[in-house]
């Protein structure tokens, strides 16, 4: 290490030593955030190049962060908090950066300008609406009594001009407020959005997971066997599920494997008659703690697969892979079984396993036949027919060589598709009446709740643009031919 | 040994069915919102909301099922009296009554709840009623006297005294803590508790999104086995053997034989609300047995009802809707200005063709805008311009009220009336008004056929009908939302056609055609002004007792009928489906169905 990388290094540890005592001690708190943390930030800053460029973004820095911490009317754009975001990307501008993490520090930055458009595009459309929620719904009485009807006006907020109410709600939207929903008056929108949200994201990321496992998995077998019975099978009848009108598949479903064949539950998450008399949880602690298992579980998963690239033998990768994923999954199970919830957890799980079917059955294909159409590429790639050339099986050359490059522009889908899953489906949510985000965001349009409308849209919109960052560094990550 | 074992086994059963748990569970479209009173009946009266808890609290009067005002938690039925400037009400309270806690109901709750709304300005359009009185006083703890500045009897019976009470031992400590908030009222509406009610059941769970639960909460119910007599003369008792309170209505006396006893319960000891997040799955449940009632106030479609029709099990109940379809003439423009000329309409539309040749028998046609089922404000005598006559009697008599008016064509209609299949010899073309002005194209705006085919069909034969005789109406079929704007906001139309749901007291009747709701600010969209309707409306509001307010209302609904602001065309009937062998319900013959009463939570019974 040469003497200035040295000397870079020992001063930024005695920034972050005087920073975490300054923060330890309440007495040195303001000082730290008044003077200290920009006079630490310049320091850094200068330490790098010096170029007016820099200089820039280190104005716009302090000028940032001081509107915010000594809230300056004319500083303060939107919010305090947007303030502080908007500082701590202008501060990286203060430093050079190279490949991703340059691209990454530029991706932020569209990411929040695309948020700001995005909520301001969403704000417009719903204010173009005509109406407003206390014409569409107050009691006719309530027009008699003109005082009544003000101050419900006012309450509501409808009366304020365009440009007020569009200021209110940035500056509400940056702050992290969404809002009361008019419907579920006087509710905090974020209440309601905490709680339709993980049973949405339990169902859509079950369902997402199971149609790309099975599309990534059909996609490469019948790719590897182009043009035979079991290809031309799997693509007519993947497409002709893509394309099938959703309500009706889904009361075919119902009818067929609830009404019928008796094997499922008609609809909802929950059978009332096994929940009666639960009164120490709820179903959506359930519904988290769900959750939490199956993140649990993923992470067990790719922890085995990280220790799998390091074994030497077939058998220790999958020993490893399986081995960690059983105990985990033991782990997981006993912790359900000692809780006494495992059997709700069940009726629970019971209940998903009709939606998660067919929504993979409808939504296996788009993986399947990105999955399939990228191996018929990849297959014909010179490293392929010298895989073949070595002697290596059938199976290892699909799977180890061919799927794995094959698999890079389905993980994009799959990325973006877990944002989706935030979002839900008003659709599916609708006919196996699961109250998620898609219910919310469908009855809230159409009651003109605006907040609440507002509020769902925007918050799927923020994980689809963080799903996209993620997609792109996971892509720098997966394939070592992209570079930035 | 086996024979023992049998017995023993069948015994087992027995006793089993004999203390098994009474569930009943019902289907609902939505979550509710809210569990707690303020805002129940404030923003949160929704339907749902209103279908799951509103029988949980009491008011002061009620409704008993023929619209009779009856005592609720009042013990009897008061008059209005004027004492100097106001006029006041003195209501005894009945003693008999508790809330779901073991606390009993006084005169401290009633006070409670109406100063509670009035102070912290409890916002909704559902609490209007308690914003009426100028002062609400304690006589003792089962009297209390209500002051009004003015003589608005309906208000005073149909709102302030028919508003909901909160129980005030559980909210006091709440509103005091409201009161130390910036927003008071905002404040008391987010606090989620289950308060206690006067039922013997109460919601014991709320698992969101997925099930409402009510079950038994009192053992020793104040009003269990509590009747309600309905005597064949219209005459009505209140009686509970268990706390001897007794009440008989007094106009009319109870004579006569008794048609219906409703008893009180509960006679379920569980009951739970299943929410589904569409209709078709809803009625899965009721076909496959999950949920035994649907309480929603649309009813089943026609495509529900063909599905329901004949399954095992399954009852369907039609009752009348309260509500009304209609055309309304834009009472400002030529020609609709001219009373004949809507006359003349009126006689063309054949309503009793419409309902029961066209909409085949899927529609009741109505003359007034009370449903023959409301009874007491139903005026039977009311008859439509031209009922009876066959279509070529109706052309001519379209005909002669125009020409009476001063209409003429340049090719005059030409009409057999002999002739039944078609009477149109000569269809009338360029009709010109009284001033001798050619009428231009009249607009009728209905409802397009996707949203109502019942409206939209019925606009069709409107038009057909007057263009036989020259009349130049041109049927617009379009987004409900167009109509309600140009209607409403704009006024700016020829004539529509819309729908009301209406209340069981007329008291839409001024804010559909007294002067002073002309829209946009009211929904007088017609614009209708007549001096002498404004002053019925008035005497109904003031009036001294119900029997003058419902013969003021019978005049009005003749005035109506001869001045034909709207043309009233026709009700849609409710169909409801339940399940039989699940649940009995004490009555299924009810104007606005059994949803009206939410599926009587604490009269239903199981099907042993």
């Amino acid at each position: 290490m040469s003497v200035r990388k040295r000397a870079l290094l020992l001063t930024i540890i005695a920034l972050i030593t005087v920073s975490v005592v300054m923060l330890l001690v309440p007495a040195l708190r303001q000082s730290f955030i008044y003077a200290w943390l920009p006079f630490a930030a310049v320091v850094v800053s200068l330490l790098f190049e010096r170029k007016p460029a820099r200089f820039l973004a280190l104005v716009v820095t302090l000028v940032a962060y001081y509107g915010a911490v000594l809230e300056v009317k004319w500083l303060v754009i939107f919010s305090p908090r947007f303030n502080l975001l908007i500082a701590a990307i202008a501060y990286t501008f203060a430093f050079p950066m190279h490949g991703l993490t340059k691209y990454i520090r530029g991706r932020v930055l569209q990411i929040i300008i695309l948020l700001v458009i995005y909520v301001t595009i969403v704000f417009f459309i719903f204010l173009a609406m005509p109406g407003d929620y206390t014409t569409k719904f107050l009691d006719p009485r309530i027009m008699k009594n003109p005082e009544m009807y003000e101050r419900l006006k006012q309450l509501f907020g409808v009366e304020d001009p365009w440009y007020v109410k569009y200021f209110k709600h940035m500056k509400n939207f940056f702050n992290f407020e969404l809002g009361i929903s008019f419907m579920e008056y006087p509710r905090p929108v974020w209440d309601i959005l905490a709680e339709r949200l993980p049973r949405t994201v339990f169902l859509f990321l079950c369902a997402t997971l199971s149609s790309f496992m099975l599309g990534f998995n059909v996609g490469k077998q019948i790719a590897w066997k182009r043009g035979g019975f079991a290809d031309k099978t799997a693509t007519v009848v993947g497409i002709v599920f893509w394309t099938i009108f959703t309500p009706l598949f889904m009361l075919i479903m119902i009818w067929l494997f609830s009404v019928t064949l008796d094997l499922f539950p008609l609809t909802g998450f929950i059978d009332p008659n096994k929940w009666h008399g639960v009164t120490d949880f709820t179903a959506q602690e359930v519904f988290i703690r769900l959750l939490w298992s199956g993140v649990i579980l993923v992470l067990a998963w790719a922890g085995g697969i990280a220790l799998a690239s390091r074994a030497k033998t077939l058998k220790m990768k999958k020993a490893s892979v399986y081995g960690i994923l059983a105990i985990t999954g033991a782990a997981v199970l006993i912790y359900w079984w000692q809780s006494g919830r495992g059997y709700y957890a069940l009726d629970i799980v019971y209940h998903v396993v009709l939606p998660v079917i067919s929504l993979t059955i409808l939504g296996f294909a788009g993986s399947m036949l990105v999955m399939r159409d990228t191996m018929l590429e990849v297959v014909r790639e010179d490293y392929i027919t010298t895989a073949k050339a070595k002697g290596l099986p059938d199976r290892v050359v699909r799977d180890k060589h061919a799927a794995r490059t094959a698999l890079l522009p389905l993980i994009t889908s799959f990325v973006l598709g877990l944002a989706r899953t935030v979002s839900g489906g008003v659709i599916t949510e609708s006919m196996f009446s699961w109250k998620g985000m898609g219910w919310t965001l469908l009855y809230a349009t159409i009651q003109q709740d605006t907040p609440l409308a507002l509020g769902a849209l925007t918050f799927t919109g923020v994980f689809v643009l963080i799903a996209h960052l993620i997609a792109d560094v996971l892509y720098a990550f997966l394939d070592p031919r992209i570079r930035y | 040994m086996k024979r023992t074992l049998l017995v023993l086994m069948v015994v087992f059963a027995v006793l089993s069915l004999g203390f098994a748990e009474k569930v009943v569970n019902y289907g609902i479209f939505e979550d509710i919102t809210t569990t707690n009173l303020w805002n129940i009946i404030g923003p949160g009266s929704t339907t749902w909301n209103f279908t799951v808890q509103l029988w949980k609290w009491g008011s002061l009067l009620g409704m008993n099922k023929d619209g009779m005002v009856v005592p609720s938690l009042a013990a009897d039925v008061p008059g209005l009296v004027k004492e100097g400037d106001y006029w006041t009400v003195t209501v005894p309270l009945r003693k008999d009554v508790k809330w779901s806690d073991g606390v009993p109901f006084t005169a401290d709750d009633v006070l409670f709840t109406y100063n509670t709304v009035q102070e912290l300005q409890i916002p909704g359009g559902n609490w209007s009623g308690a914003y009426e009185p100028e002062k609400v006083e304690k006589i003792d703890d089962y009297t209390v006297k209500f002051y009004f500045k003015e003589k608005k009897t309906m208000t005073i019976f149909f709102d302030t005294l028919m508003t909901a009470i909160a129980p005030k031992h559980f909210w006091e400590p709440y509103v005091e803590k409201a009161k130390t908030m910036p927003d008071p009222a905002q404040w008391l509406l987010q606090q989620n508790t289950v308060e206690p009610g006067i039922t013997a059941l109460d919601i014991t769970k709320w698992e969101k999104g997925a099930f409402v639960e009510a079950s038994r909460v009192v053992d020793d119910y104040w009003a269990e086995g509590e009747k309600g007599l309905f005597y064949e003369n219209g005459g009505y008792v209140i009686d509970n053997p268990k706390t001897g309170f007794h009440w008989e209505s007094s106009n009319p006396k109870p004579e006569g034989k008794v048609t219906l006893v409703v008893e009180t319960g509960p006679f379920v000891d569980r009951l739970t609300w299943r929410i589904y997040g569409n209709r078709p799955a809803a009625i899965q449940a009721l076909l496959s047995g999950d949920i035994a009632y649907i309480p929603n106030p649309l009813g089943l479609t026609a495509g529900e009802l063909q599905q329901v029709q004949g399954q095992p099990g399954i009852e369907i109940v039609t009752n009348p809707a309260l509500g009304f379809r209609y055309i309304a003439f834009n009472m400002r423009k030529y020609p609709m200005n001219i009373k004949e000329f809507r006359q003349a309409i009126a006689a063309l539309i054949d309503r009793d063709y419409i309902c029961n040749r066209v909409l085949q028998g899927k529609a009741i046609p109505l003359a007034t805008p009370v449903p023959p089922a409301n009874s007491y404000w139903y005026n039977p005598d009311v008859k439509t311009i031209g009922e009876g006559l066959n279509r070529g009697e109706r052309y001519l008599l379209a005909i002669d009220l125009l020409k009476k008016a001063g209409f003429r064509w340049l090719i005059p209609p030409k009409i057999d009336p002999s002739n039944t299949r078609n009477p149109v010899v000569r269809k009338g073309k360029g009709l010109r008004g009284p001033d001798g002005k050619l009428v231009e194209k009249i607009e009728l705006m209905a409802p397009s056929g996707e949203y109502d085919p019942m409206r939209a069909t019925a606009a069709i034969y409107i038009e057909q009908w007057a263009n036989d005789i020259g009349i130049p109406v041109e049927v617009k079929l379009t987004d409900f939302n167009e109509i309600v704007t140009r209607a409403f906001d704009e006024v700016d139309f020829d004539i529509y056609m819309l729908g009301w749901g209406i209340g069981r007291v007329p008291t839409y009747f001024k804010s559909f055609w007294y002067s002073k709701e002309a829209a946009p600010q009211g929904f007088n969209t017609p614009g209708y002004n007549n001096p002498e309707f404004d002053a019925l409306i008035d005497e109904f509001e003031r009036a001294d007792n119900f029997e003058q307010a419902r013969e003021v209302i019978m005049e009005a609904q003749e005035l109506l009928a001869e001045d034909l602001p709207y043309v009233v065309l026709f009700t849609t009937p409710l169909y409801e489906a339940y399940r039989a062998d699940q649940v009995v319900f004490p009555f299924t013959d009810a104007l606005d169905g059994i949803q009206n009463y939410y599926g009587f939570p604490e009269s239903v019974k199981t099907v042993k």
